[in-house]
């Protein structure tokens, strides 16, 4: 199907309807629609990336879009198992794309901070930033600004430190094949310090949904922002991501992606380095199997002096899985002292799974230090033979390489509880627990 | 600088002084009656290429397919280039230097043909008793001289031009033509199929070692002609051949069309090895005029345990668009690509290779040295693919970009696709400039800027040019330096 239609159904579908929104979503929805039949139109998809992650065919179903706002009701107690028991979070729960504040939030709300739905009053800065997203080169985020009704919204004030994480658990629950618009806005002040960790649950898993997720990330001078991302859904969930992130000047952005579970996924970075001494970590890691299939595509621009960027991706391809990477480094002119290193390493472990790797730099300044390494391959056969000659079996020697292998992904991160919390995911993942969630169901109710 | 100090520079500093102020050395036309055909491509002038060349039906039938698919195609934009419109019907398809018969000695070649050869530092008579080479001078699109026959005849080794092939061989070329490189594959490749004018063709026989290097050097000389070449080569099971290829084009104010076809077949336990120096004009420092390359050359290693080398020192040419590429059917058969791609000014390259590897065991290295410098765009694009059924493959790749200049661009652009789970790929990139340490090193023992930066790029680029042939190595290494004059403030 070509992208005209795939994505027109929905504009048309936006057009007929009549909107629900109002405010600063309203105008979002508007613009997207005007901005949409021309970037659809010269919309060129990467002669090779791979045909089943191509915007056309993942928007090709005809999924139903909850525009008259109806509340399906998800069992949020019995459908939430959260993987980080532990963890002490301002918690919020988006069932579809519905925003619900929990108590843990609003009474543990930490001054200096909001954390509110994008249907509430937004200040006209925060309604820019959103306006932002609407560029001609994504038609994707288009399609997500089209129909985005609700969202998340946080906002640190100037010079704060937010010690506790906020939480957001997107819910995924439709008795029919639905589009699910989810949208996320984060702005750190000067100064201030954010850590947001999003977790994708699926309660029907038979049915077939789009998850279509824009993050807008606003890190100003010296902000530090983190965002984890666990993706543990159904085999029928497939995923759009997009982040956005624009780091200013001594500003610090740790991304952290992990797809433990889930159908089609497609995530895409994009990152610019704005302000001098700008510095950025992304890393993450994917455990496909059966047919599920990963594509990472970074885009990392480095537009200013002394800017400094790591990242590190690491896939294990088992059974039918595909797996797909696009990393770019752009070093604009006169980005001096950049220094930019990017590492891509696969493992494929099935003989009919397949991995495509595209790692690019284009640079444009000399003064600059810049790498990128990938490798494709297996297990190395002497750890495995000595592992065997000290009596651990085969596939036992195996999960606890290919563990060993994703564990410089986890160990980066500096988010304790969660660093411990994934250890143990990758592990259970590993060993063959499809949905490694629902079997710590009991432990997590406790915690929330 | 004081008259005092530029006397003592050593003497290395005057060749880069004297090639910065001086023009394109290279450049200069030689007044040669040529036979031309009116501008413009049309299947007449398919037709009449075909009759002036007095082909047999089925290459004239081949030539019209080509012409015929090419109409349906549209120039490549995919590359990391700009490259300005080319009014096709603007340039003229064949031109022939005139000649009443075929030269029986050097004495009955034109002198003002070899005067070129001279003038470009190829004397011909000199080359045939020194080095010991065959060269097989292309001069415009059609062979001109051909040395060395008798002897490679002898071991039943064919090195021929083109056309005299579909002469005397038609069964050969009419078995090999396309084979690797079909009309269909790309807009530049269906145009060379239709047009291509001449080229030189290789059969080494099974079991032969060829004895010499085999060399052509091809000159781009009419004014506002294309030069379509076809180069096919063939080894047969077990046999080897070192073939060279060096280019160096006159100046010229217009921009050049030069779109070439290069293909090699590579039987069982045989192994080629193809090395190119191209130094076509690049254009001025405004980058006005230049050379435009865009080139197909890929190779088949058919055969088990077959191996094919490709080497690449790339200076000249305005733009150039060239991934010599290894299709590794047989088993245990090896792809070797080692390029060094230099760029100043206004130049733009983007180039590379592509590896398939289908037959299990086979083996891949790459090697890829880009230097930019001046307001130049530098590219490697390049493709690691690994079919489901090739077990234990094995690549390892490396490119590595030296800027020279804050103005220039050095990008990578490599596709990895591995469908089979006991290959192992490893691909690895770095862009740096040259370190403030190192030229301060070399200033304190005495050595100017410019003559160390030519010392470090050298060095830089030493694993491809030790690849090179002992001929070439010498003049690359000298046109490297010269490429790089200039550049550096």
């Amino acid at each position: 199907m070509k992208l005209t239609q795939a994505l027109g159904q929905y504009l048309e579908l936006y057009r007929a309807s009549k909107c629900s929104t109002t405010g600063a979503l309203a105008r979002l929805n508007r613009l997207a629609a005007d901005a949409m039949p021309a970037a659809i139109e010269n919309y060129k998809a990467n002669a090779t990336e791979p045909y089943e992650t191509r915007l056309a065919a993942m928007f090709a179903p005809d999924y139903g879009v909850n525009i008259n706002r109806v509340d399906i009701p998800a069992d949020i107690a019995a459908s939430f198992r959260c993987g980080v028991p532990q963890l002490n979070s301002l918690l919020v729960v988006v069932a579809n794309d519905i925003f619900h504040a929990t108590d843990s939030l609003s009474k543990n709300m930490p001054e200096g901070m909001q954390v509110k739905s994008l249907r509430d009053d937004l200040p006209e800065e925060a309604a820019a930033y959103l306006f932002e997203s609407i560029k001609p080169a994504y038609p994707e985020v288009l399609a997500n600004s089209l129909m985005a009704h609700d969202g998340v919204y946080i906002h640190v004030d100037r010079g704060i430190d937010i010690e506790k994480p906020v939480q957001i658990v997107n819910i995924f629950s439709s008795p029919v094949a639905m589009l699910t618009p989810r949208r996320v806005l984060i702005v750190a002040e000067e100064n201030s310090r954010v850590r947001v960790l999003l977790c994708d649950h699926t309660q029907n898993s038979d049915v077939q949904h789009l998850n279509s997720q824009v993050v807008q990330i606003v890190a100003k001078a010296g902000a530090q922002v983190e965002l984890y991302d666990i993706e543990e859904s159904g085999a029928a969930t497939n995923r759009v991501n997009t982040v956005f992130a624009d780091i200013h000047k001594d500003a610090r952005l740790v991304l952290n992606s992990n797809f433990l579970h889930g159908g089609v996924s497609r995530n895409e970075f994009i990152v610019n380095l704005e302000g001098d001494g700008a510095d950025a970590n992304l890393s993450g890691l994917g455990i496909c199997a059966d047919k599920q299939m990963l594509d990472t595509r970074v885009t990392l621009r480095h537009n200013c002096r002394h800017g400094n960027s790591r990242q590190i991706f690491k896939n294990a391809l088992y059974d039918e899985a595909r797996g797909f990477f696009g990393g770019k480094i752009i070093v604009e002119e006169g980005a001096e002292h950049t220094d930019a290193a990017q590492t891509n390493r696969n493992i494929i472990v099935s003989e009919k799974a397949r991995m495509q790797t595209s790692p690019q730099l284009e640079i444009y300044c000399d003064e600059v230090k810049c790498s990128h390494g990938a490798t494709t391959g297996q297990l190395d056969e002497r750890a495995m033979f000595y592992m065997q000659t000290r009596g651990i079996p085969a596939d036992e020697a195996r999960r606890m390489l290919t563990q060993a292998f994703m564990a410089d992904v986890v160990d980066n991160i500096s988010f304790e509880v969660l660093r411990q919390r994934l250890h143990i995911l990758v592990e259970k993942r590993l060993s063959g627990a499809a949905g490694s969630c629902e079997t710590c169901a009991t432990s997590c109710r406790g915690a929330n | 600088m004081n008259s005092n100090q530029e006397q003592n520079k050593p003497e290395g500093c005057d060749i880069i002084n004297r090639a910065t102020s001086g023009e394109y050395k290279y450049g200069f036309t030689s007044e040669i009656d040529t036979d031309i055909i009116a501008a413009g491509l049309s299947e007449d002038t398919v037709r009449r290429i075909s009759e002036l060349k007095g082909e047999p039906e089925w290459l004239l039938e081949f030539r019209l397919k080509a012409y015929r698919y090419w109409c349906t195609l549209t120039p490549p934009e995919w590359a990391h280039l700009r490259i300005p419109p080319i009014d096709f019907q603007a340039i003229s398809y064949y031109a022939a230097p005139r000649r009443k018969k075929a030269p029986e000695s050097l004495d009955e070649v034109d002198p003002q043909l070899l005067d070129t050869f001279n003038r470009l530092g190829i004397p011909l008579h000199e080359q045939k008793a020194l080095s010991g080479m065959a060269v097989d001078a292309v001069m415009d699109s059609v062979s001109v001289k051909t040395t060395h026959r008798e002897r490679l005849a002898e071991m039943g080794i064919i090195f021929c031009s083109f056309s005299e092939a579909v002469k005397e061989y038609p069964e050969l070329v009419r078995k090999y033509l396309g084979k690797v490189v079909s009309y269909r594959d790309n807009f530049y490749a269906a145009l060379n199929s239709a047009v291509f004018s001449d080229g030189s063709f290789v059969y080494i026989p099974k079991g032969v070692r060829c004895p010499m290097e085999l060399s052509t050097y091809f000159r781009i000389n009419a004014a506002g002609t294309g030069q379509f070449e076809r180069t096919l080569i063939v080894a047969d099971d077990e046999s080897y051949v070192s073939y060279l290829e060096g280019c160096t084009a006159p100046m010229r104010d217009e921009n050049q069309l030069h779109a070439a076809i290069v293909e090699i077949i590579v039987e069982e336990r045989a192994e080629v090895k193809y090395s190119t120096v191209q130094n076509w004009y690049a254009g001025d420092a405004e980058g006005r005029g230049g050379v435009y390359n865009f080139v197909t050359k890929r190779g088949l290693c058919r055969g088990d345990y077959s191996k094919l080398s490709w080497t690449q020192v790339e200076t000249g040419s305005a733009i150039t668009w060239k991934y010599p590429s290894c299709i590794l059917a047989g088993e245990g058969s090896v792809g070797e690509f080692y390029s060094v791609a230099v760029t100043n000014n206004m130049q733009q390259a983007d180039t590379g290779t592509k590896m398939i590897h289908i037959g299990s065991r086979s083996r891949s290295t790459i090697v890829s040295k880009g230097i930019s410098a001046g307001r130049s765009e530098n590219s490697y694009r390049g493709l690691v693919k690994v079919a489901p059924g090739a077990a234990d493959v094995r690549n390892y790749t490396q490119c590595d970009s030296l800027l020279l200049g804050s103005h220039c661009g050095a990008h990578t652009f490599p596709e990895i696709d591995v469908a089979n789970n006991t290959a192992v790929v490893e691909h690895e990139a770095t862009t740096s400039k040259i370190s403030e340490e190192q030229i301060f090193y070399c200033n304190q023992r005495g050595i100017p800027t410019e003559e160390a930066v030519a010392l470090i790029v050298n060095g830089y680029a030493k694993e491809v040019m030790n690849k090179l042939p002992m001929e070439f190595a010498v003049e690359a290494q000298k046109l490297l330096e010269i490429t790089l004059e200039g550049s550096v403030g």
